[in-house]
C-alpha cells in the first residue's frame, strides 16, 4: 500500500465525484445484485487483463466456465457490461480459447435492465452438464481515461487516471477470478475500495487478486494513475464519401475529418521557441505532430486540405501493399487543440467490385473506415454514391450500426441521381475497420444513360442556338438582307 | 486550287525571270487565295471563331500558372472579402447579403456589408454557381471565385475584337483580342485565384466602350440600351465605372465641339444617361451620388447640354437665321448664367458633394501623402514607374502611340472615342498603378490598329499588280525583275486592275492577322480603302525588304508572347498567402505560416474572438481565422485605424488601455526577420506611426522614432520610443533565443539584435508560427489581485528581477 494522506484525499473526492454522477451508485455498496441471467454457469477460473498502453483500453477476460445445470446442454453464456459503460463499449468479440474459433455475440434483448446489459455469447456447440469450456471475451472501451491534472505545460509529463472495478464482472460466480492491469510506464499511485481486497503493484502493473469465491456481478472501485505521453486523438466526427464510377472504373474516396486531442489541455499558451528548441518534447508530452493513415497501393490523386486550402506539409511512402500517408496538421495539436482536414484519392474499382456472373448483381466491398492508430471516432457517417441506375440496393456491415438510409444523389450530369447509402455509427474504434458489402443490382443499359444524357444536353444547345440565329428582332427596315 | 490561277498567270511573267523567288510568292499567294476566293466567307467564318476560341484558351491557361503551382486558392487580401460575401451569398440567399450588417468586422462598429460593396462580382459568381447547380454540376464555390476571373478574360478579349473591329477590321480586331488576352497589364489583376472587381470589371468596361461606339455609329437606341445595362453592370462591379461616366461624356462633349452633332449621338447619349443613371442608382452605395457629387456631373452637364443643342437645331429649323443668331446668343448666356450660379450655390450649400481625397490625388500626386496617409500607404496608388509600362506591355507600349497616330488620320466619331480613352488613361496610369489597369485595353486596341495597318501594307501581294500597272514606280535596284516586265501585260491588267487588286488587297490583309478576315462586307471596304490607296500609298515591291519588316514583326510578336508568360508566370502568380522558395536540392518548398495562424486562430480561439492586427489582413483573418477583426482592408474609418495604429506604436500602459477599451483578446503581427520576409509589419511601421500621429498628435510622435541621425532603427541604437512600442517588443519577443542569446540577426532589416530581448507584461505569446513569419499576442486579464500587470509579471518572474529592482532603490 503506497498510500498517502493527500493521494487518499484526492481518491474520494474523486471516487464522490464519480458516484454522484451516476444515479445508481448507491446500491453498489449496499446490497448484492441477483444477475437476471438464468444461472447455469459457474466459472472456475477467470483471468482478466485490463490493457492501459494505449488510450482505448482493451479488455480481455479469459474465463472457465462449467455447466452447472443438473441435465440440460448450455449454449447461451451472458457476459454483463454496466449500462454506465455501455456507452463506452466500441468493440466486443468472443473466442473459445482452445480453438481460437470466434463465437457469435449478440446485444441481449430479453435480460434486460436498468443496471447491466447482457451480451450473449453462443458456444460452437452445445456444453453437456458438467463440462468445462474457455471462453475469452475481448472488449474495447473508448473514453475512460481523464487526463488529472487537466492541464499540463509543453512538454510537460500528462498523467491519467483510471477507476474500474477490481473484480471482473460476471454474470456467474466465480471460484477463482484475477485481474492484472498494465499501464505503459510505471504505476504513480493506486487506490482501491473495499480496502480489503489483494493488490500488488509491480512496475508497470497492478495485479488485483486473485480473490476466491466471488459472487456474480461483485464489484468495488479503484484507481489507478499512471504516466501517458502523447495525444489522445478523438474525430468528433467523420464523414466518408465513397463514390463509385463504374463508366470510369473508378472509387473515389473522400474523408472529412473533424478532430480534437482530448490530452491534457495545454496550461498557458504554445511558445515556439521552446518548441523549436526541444521539438522531442512533445513526444513526452500531450501533443501530437502528426497521424499515419494507410491509403490502398493503386491509390492515387491524393489530396489533404481544410477549409482554407492545401495543407502542404503532408508526405507519402510507399510501402509494398500500400501507401502511407503521414497527415501532419497546420499546427502541433496539443491538448484541447481542435483542426479539421479532409483527404480524399481515387482507385481503380477493379479490386473491390465484383460482378455475378449471369446476372446484373454486382457486389461492392470496400472498408468501412480507414483507421488511424488508436483514434476514437464518435459519430460516423458513411455515404456511398452508387453508380446511376443501381437498383435493389443492400448494405450489410460486420457489426450494429445506428442507422443505414437509403436515398439518392444528384451530381455531374444526372437526370434521375445515383442511389445512396447512408450508414450513421457511433463511437467506433480501428477494429471496426472491416469491409462494408453493398449489394446492387445494375443493368448493361445504364451504362448508355450518361452518354445519352451527355448528347440530348448538347444538342438541346445547338438546336437553341439554331433557332435564335434564325430569329430577328428587327423593327424598322427591311428584314430582308442584301 | 484552281483559284490561284488568275493570280499565278499575272505573276508568272515576273517570276520567270527569278525561279527562287517563285515558292515564296506561291506561298503567300496560296494562303492569301483561300482567304480571298467566294469561299472564303465560308472559312473566315469558321476560322474567326475558332482563332477567337483559341485565344480566349490561351488567356485562361496563361491564368492557371498559380493552380498548377499552388492550389486553387483565393490569392492575397481583398479577394478573401469577396470570397467571404460570397460564400455568405450562397448560403443564405440574395436578400440576406442585402441586408447583411457584418458584426464580425470593425469591432465595435461592424459594417453594413449589403450597402458598401460592389455586389457584382458576388452576384456573378452567385449565379453562375446555382446555374451549375440547377444542372447538378456540383462545383465548389470557391472553384467558380478562382476560376471566375480568368473565365471573363476570355470574354475581354472578345469584347477587344468587337471593338477593334468597330475601328477597323476583324484583322486588327483579332490581334487585339490577342494582344488583351496574354497583356501582363491585365493579367496582373486577373489570374486565377485573383478573386477582385477588376476580374470582371475590364470585361465589362471594354463591352461597354464597344456598345456605346457601336450605339453612337447607328444612332441605335437598342445599342444606347445595351450600353446602360452593361454601364449598370460596370457600376455594380468596380468603383473604376467613373471613368465611364466621365470618358462616355467627354467623347460625346467632344464631338459637340467638333461640329458633329448628330441624331445619332443624341439617341445614344441619352438613352445610355437615362437609363444608366437611373439604373446605377439602384445600387446602394451609389445611391444618389450621380445627382449630388462632382464625378459624376460632367455626365449631367453634357445630358443637358445635347438637349439644348438638339432644342437649338429643332428651334433653328423654324425660326428665321437672323433672329436665331440672337435668340441663341441670349440663350447661351441664360444657360451659362444660369448653370455656374446654380452649381456653385449647389457646391457651397453641400448638395453637390465636392471631389474625393482619393480623386484628388489623381490631380494631384503629393495630395494623399500629405493629406490622407492611408491612401498613400497602400502600395497600388503610388505613382507608375515608368519602367511598368514596358514591364506590363512590352512591345505594345511603342506601338500604341502609332496607333493613336493612325486614329487620327480616320478621325471618325469612333476614333475620337479611342483618342480621347488613350489620352485620359495614360495620364491616370501614370499617376496610379493600379490604373494601369483601365490603360491595358485601349493600348491593346490601338497597338493592334498599329500593328495590323503595318501588316496590311507589308503583305499586300497586289504590288505586282500594282507594278505591271504603274511600272514607273517601281523602279528600285533590287527588283529587276520589275523593269523587265512586258508592257504589253500592263494594258490587259489595267482594265481588270482595280478588281484584282480588290481581291488580292483582301487576301493580303487576311493573310496578315492570324488569317481570319475578309468577310464580303470587309473585302468591299478594304477594296476600297486600296483603291484610294493607289494615289495615297507607296507600295512596296522589294520582297527582301518586306521580309525585313514582316520577319522582325514576328520577332516581336515572338517576343511579346515570351514576355508574356514570363512575366505572368514571374511576378502575378504568387498567391501571396502561400510563399515558396527552392531549396538547395532544387525542390520547392513552401512556407505556409499565414494559413498556419489563421487555421489555428479559427480552430482553437473561442467563436467571438476580437483580435486586432494591422489593417492589411483584416479581410484574410475574416475569410480564412473566421475571427472578429477590429480594422481590414476597407479603409473607411480612419480614425478606427488609427487607434490600432496607437496601439501599436504606443508604450504598453498606454496600449493595453486601447485594448482593453476595444475587448481585444489576440493580437497578430507578422514579423519576417527570421526568414527575411520584408512584407512585415515592422516595415509598415511608419505608415502606422503616421496615421496614429494625424489623430492622436499627442500620443504618437514620428519623430521620437528616429534616432537622432533621422535614422529608422531596430538594433542596439533604436529609440526609447522605438524600443517601448507594442510593436516592436511583439516583433522581438524572444528573438534573440533563437540565436542562444547572442548574435541576433534581423534578416529583413540587417540588424544586429541586442542580445537581451524585450519583456511584455500586458501580453503572453500565445502562438507563433513555423517561420515565425505571424505572431499571434493574448491580451492578460486583469490581475486578480488588482495589480499592476507590469508589477505582477515581474512578480510571477521570481525572486531575480526583484531584487535586482531592489538594489536601484
Amino acid at each position: 500500500m503506497r498510500l498517502t494522506a493527500t493521494s487518499t484525499l484526492v481518491a474520494t473526492i474523486i471516487a464522490a465525484i464519480s458516484l454522484t454522477s451516476s444515479a445508481h451508485a448507491e446500491e453498489f455498496w449496499s446490497e448484492q445484485d441477483v444477475p437476471l441471467v438464468p444461472q447455469t454457469f459457474k466459472i472456475t477460473n477467470l483471468l482478466r487483463t485490463l490493457d492501459l498502453s494505449k488510450p482505448i483500453i482493451r479488455e480481455i477476460t479469459s474465463a472457465a466456465v462449467q455447466n452447472t445445470h443438473a441435465d440440460q446442454d448450455q449454449t447461451d453464456y451472458y457476459f454483463p457490461v454496466d449500462q454506465a459503460y455501455s456507452d463506452n463499449l466500441a468493440f466486443i468479440t468472443a473466442e473459445n480459447r482452445k480453438t481460437k474459433e470466434p463465437l457469435e455475440v449478440t446485444k441481449d434483448e430479453e435480460f434486460y435492465d436498468a443496471q447491466f446489459q447482457y451480451y450473449k455469447i453462443k458456444l460452437a456447440t452445445p456444453l453437456p452438464p458438467g463440462e468445462k469450456v474457455q471462453i475469452t471475451v475481448r472488449t474495447s472501451l473508448t473514453n475512460l481515461i481523464h487526463a488529472f491534472p487537466t492541464h499540463v505545460g509543453q512538454a510537460e509529463k500528462q498523467k491519467f487516471v483510471y477507476f474500474g472495478n477490481p473484480f471482473a464482472l460476471t454474470a456467474y460466480p466465480a471460484t477463482k477470478q484475477k485481474t492484472t492491469v498494465i499501464t505503459p510506464n510505471n504505476v504513480l499511485e493506486v487506490h482501491e475500495h473495499p480496502e480489503e481486497v489483494d493488490l500488488v503493484v509491480k512496475n508497470n502493473q497492478v495485479i488485483l487478486g486473485p480473490y476466491n469465491d466471488v459472487n456474480s456481478l461483485e464489484h468495488g472501485i479503484f484507481e489507478v494513475q499512471y504516466e501517458l505521453t502523447g495525444a489522445v486523438p478523438h474525430v468528433r466526427r467523420l464523414r466518408r464519401e465513397i463514390e463509385v464510377s463504374q463508366w470510369g472504373n473508378n472509387l473515389a474516396v473522400e474523408e472529412h475529418y473533424n478532430f480534437v486531442n482530448r490530452g491534457a489541455e495545454l496550461k498557458g499558451q504554445f511558445s515556439r521557441i521552446d518548441f523549436q528548441r526541444n521539438p522531442m518534447g512533445i513526444r513526452d508530452g500531450n501533443g501530437a505532430l502528426g497521424f499515419q493513415t494507410k491509403l490502398p497501393k493503386l491509390a492515387r490523386d491524393i489530396y489533404y486540405r481544410d477549409e482554407i486550402g492545401n495543407i502542404s506539409t503532408s508526405a507519402i511512402a510507399h510501402q509494398p501493399d500500400y501507401i502511407q500517408l503521414m497527415l501532419k496538421p497546420r499546427f502541433p495539436l496539443f491538448g484541447g487543440w481542435n483542426t479539421t482536414w479532409y483527404i480524399g484519392y481515387n482507385t481503380p474499382l477493379d479490386g473491390y467490385l465484383r460482378k455475378i456472373a449471369g446476372t446484373d448483381k454486382h457486389i461492392l466491398k470496400v472498408p468501412a473506415i480507414s483507421p488511424m492508430p488508436d483514434t476514437t471516432y464518435e459519430d460516423v457517417e458513411i455515404r456511398v454514391v452508387l453508380p446511376e441506375g443501381a437498383k435493389n440496393v443492400k448494405a450489410v456491415l460486420p457489426y450494429e450500426v445506428d442507422e443505414i438510409e437509403y436515398s439518392t444523389t444528384k451530381t455531374y450530369m444526372d437526370s434521375a441521381g445515383r442511389s445512396t447509402v447512408t450508414i450513421l455509427a457511433s463511437n467506433l474504434i480501428e477494429d471496426h475497420a472491416q469491409d462494408l458489402l453493398i449489394e446492387y443490382e445494375f443493368s448493361q443499359t445504364s451504362y448508355l444513360t450518361k452518354p445519352l444524357a451527355a448528347a440530348t444536353m448538347l444538342m438541346a444547345i445547338y438546336a437553341t442556338s439554331i433557332v435564335f440565329s434564325h430569329l430577328d428582332f428587327k423593327i424598322g427596315g427591311s428584314t430582308i438582307k442584301k | 486550287m484552281e483559284k490561284l490561277e488568275s493570280l499565278e498567270t499575272e505573276s508568272s511573267m515576273l517570276m520567270a525571270k527569278r525561279p527562287y523567288l517563285r515558292k515564296e510568292i506561291q506561298l503567300l499567294e496560296q494562303f492569301a487565295a483561300i482567304m480571298s476566293s467566294e469561299s472564303s466567307s465560308t472559312v473566315a467564318r469558321v476560322l474567326k471563331p475558332t482563332i477567337l476560341i483559341l485565344i480566349a484558351v490561351v488567356a485562361i491557361s496563361s491564368r492557371l500558372f498559380s493552380i498548377i503551382r499552388f492550389e486553387s486558392v483565393i490569392h492575397e487580401f481583398d479577394p478573401w472579402f469577396n470570397y467571404r460575401t460570397t460564400q455568405h451569398l450562397v448560403k443564405n440567399g440574395f436578400y440576406d447579403f442585402w441586408n447583411w450588417f457584418d458584426e464580425k468586422s470593425w469591432y465595435p462598429l461592424g459594417r453594413v456589408v449589403g450597402g458598401t460593396v460592389y455586389p457584382g462580382i458576388m452576384v456573378t459568381s452567385a449565379l453562375i454557381h446555382n446555374v451549375l447547380h440547377f444542372f447538378n454540376f456540383p462545383v465548389d464555390i470557391r472553384n467558380v471565385c478562382v476560376f471566375l476571373a480568368p473565365m471573363f478574360s476570355g470574354l475581354t478579349a472578345f469584347s477587344a475584337y468587337l471593338l477593334t473591329k468597330e475601328l477597323k477590321d476583324s484583322s486588327a480586331g483579332l490581334l487585339a483580342a490577342a494582344f488583351l488576352g496574354v497583356a501582363p497589364g491585365y493579367i496582373s489583376r486577373s489570374v486565377a485565384g485573383s478573386y477582385d472587381n477588376e476580374g470582371i470589371a475590364i470585361f465589362l468596361l471594354v463591352f461597354t466602350f464597344y456598345l456605346w461606339i457601336k450605339a453612337v455609329k447607328t444612332g441605335s437606341a437598342f445599342f444606347g440600351l445595351l450600353t446602360a445595362l452593361f454601364y449598370f453592370y460596370m457600376v455594380s462591379a468596380w468603383g473604376g465605372y467613373v471613368f465611364i461616366t466621365n470618358l462616355v461624356p467627354l467623347h460625346a462633349f467632344t464631338l459637340l465641339l467638333m461640329g458633329r452633332f448628330s441624331n445619332r449621338l443624341y439617341v445614344s447619349y441619352s438613352t445610355f444617361y437615362a437609363v444608366g443613371t437611373l439604373l446605377s442608382m439602384q445600387i446602394p452605395f451609389v445611391g444618389f451620388q450621380p445627382t449630388r457629387t462632382s464625378e459624376h456631373m460632367a455626365a449631367l452637364g453634357v445630358f443637358g447640354l445635347l438637349q439644348l443643342y438638339a432644342f437649338a437645331e429643332l428651334v433653328r429649323g423654324y425660326i428665321p437665321p437672323k433672329q436665331f443668331k440672337a435668340l441663341l446668343k441670349g440663350g447661351i448666356a441664360a444657360v451659362v448664367i444660369i448653370a455656374s450660379v446654380g452649381l456653385t450655390i449647389l457646391s457651397f450649400s453641400g448638395v453637390i458633394a465636392p471631389f474625393t481625397g482619393r480623386f484628388y490625388s489623381l490631380y494631384d500626386t503629393g495630395y494623399a501623402k500629405i493629406h490622407i496617409p492611408i491612401i498613400a500607404s497602400v502600395s497600388e496608388h503610388q505613382p507608375t514607374a515608368w519602367t511598368s509600362f514596358f514591364f506590363d506591355l512590352q512591345m505594345l507600349i511603342f506601338l500604341f502611340p502609332a496607333g493613336v497616330y493612325l486614329c487620327f488620320k480616320e478621325l471618325k466619331d469612333e476614333h475620337v472615342f479611342i483618342i480621347l480613352y488613350s489620352v485620359f488613361a495614360s495620364y491616370f496610369a501614370g499617376v496610379m498603378v493600379r490604373l494601369m489597369l483601365t490603360l491595358t485595353p485601349v493600348v491593346c486596341v490601338s497597338a493592334a490598329i498599329a500593328y495590323s495597318t503595318l501588316l496590311d501594307t507589308y503583305l499586300e501581294t497586289s504590288e505586282h499588280v500594282l507594278a505591271s500597272t504603274k511600272p514607273a514606280i517601281a523602279v528600285t535596284p533590287a527588283t529587276p525583275a520589275v523593269i523587265e516586265a512586258p508592257t504589253a501585260a500592263t494594258s490587259e491588267t489595267k482594265v481588270a486592275g482595280k478588281k484584282a487588286a480588290a481581291k488580292a488587297a483582301a487576301a493580303a490583309a487576311a493573310s496578315a492577322a492570324a488569317a481570319a478576315k475578309s468577310t464580303e462586307a470587309d473585302a468591299k471596304a478594304h477594296a476600297k480603302a486600296t483603291a484610294d490607296g493607289e494615289k495615297k500609298r507607296f507600295p512596296i515591291f522589294n520582297l527582301d525588304s518586306r521580309m525585313l519588316v514582316i520577319l522582325q514583326l514576328t520577332w516581336f510578336l515572338f517576343m511579346f508572347a515570351w514576355h508574356c508568360t514570363y512575366v505572368t508566370s514571374g511576378s502575378y502568380s504568387s498567391p501571396s498567402i502561400v510563399l515558396a522558395s527552392r531549396q538547395q536540392d532544387g525542390s520547392q518548398m513552401i512556407i505556409d505560416d499565414f494559413r498556419e495562424a489563421y487555421y489555428w486562430l479559427r480552430k482553437n480561439t473561442k467563436e467571438d474572438a476580437k483580435v486586432m492586427s494591422w489593417w492589411d489582413y483584416g479581410y484574410q483573418m475574416a475569410g480564412m481565422a473566421n475571427v472578429t477583426t477590429l480594422v481590414d482592408n476597407n479603409t473607411w474609418n480612419n480614425t478606427h485605424i488609427a487607434t490600432v495604429g496607437k496601439a501599436m506604436s504606443t508604450s504598453e500602459e498606454v496600449s493595453y488601455k486601447v485594448l482593453r477599451q476595444h475587448d481585444v483578446d489576440y493580437v497578430l503581427i507578422l514579423f519576417g526577420g527570421v526568414i527575411g520576409y520584408s512584407g512585415d509589419d515592422i516595415n509598415k511601421f511608419l505608415w502606422m506611426i503616421r496615421i496614429a500621429e494625424g489623430v492622436y498628435p499627442s500620443d504618437v510622435k514620428e519623430t521620437n522614432f528616429f534616432t537622432p541621425r533621422g535614422e529608422y532603427k531596430v538594433d542596439h541604437d533604436a529609440t526609447k520610443t522605438m524600443r517601448d512600442s507594442l510593436m516592436y517588443k511583439m516583433s522581438y519577443y524572444r528573438f534573440a533565443e533563437l540565436y542562444g542569446g547572442g548574435n541576433a540577426v534581423d534578416h529583413v532589416r540587417n540588424a544586429r539584435m541586442p542580445s537581451e530581448g524585450p519583456t511584455l507584461s500586458v501580453l503572453e505569446e500565445a502562438y507563433t508560427t513555423e517561420n515565425w513569419l505571424v505572431r499571434i499576442y493574448k491580451v492578460k486579464d486583469l490581475d486578480n489581485l488588482g495589480r499592476d500587470l507590469k508589477d505582477s509579471t515581474a512578480f510571477d518572474k521570481g525572486r531575480v528581477r526583484k531584487v535586482s529592482s531592489l538594489k536601484k532603490k
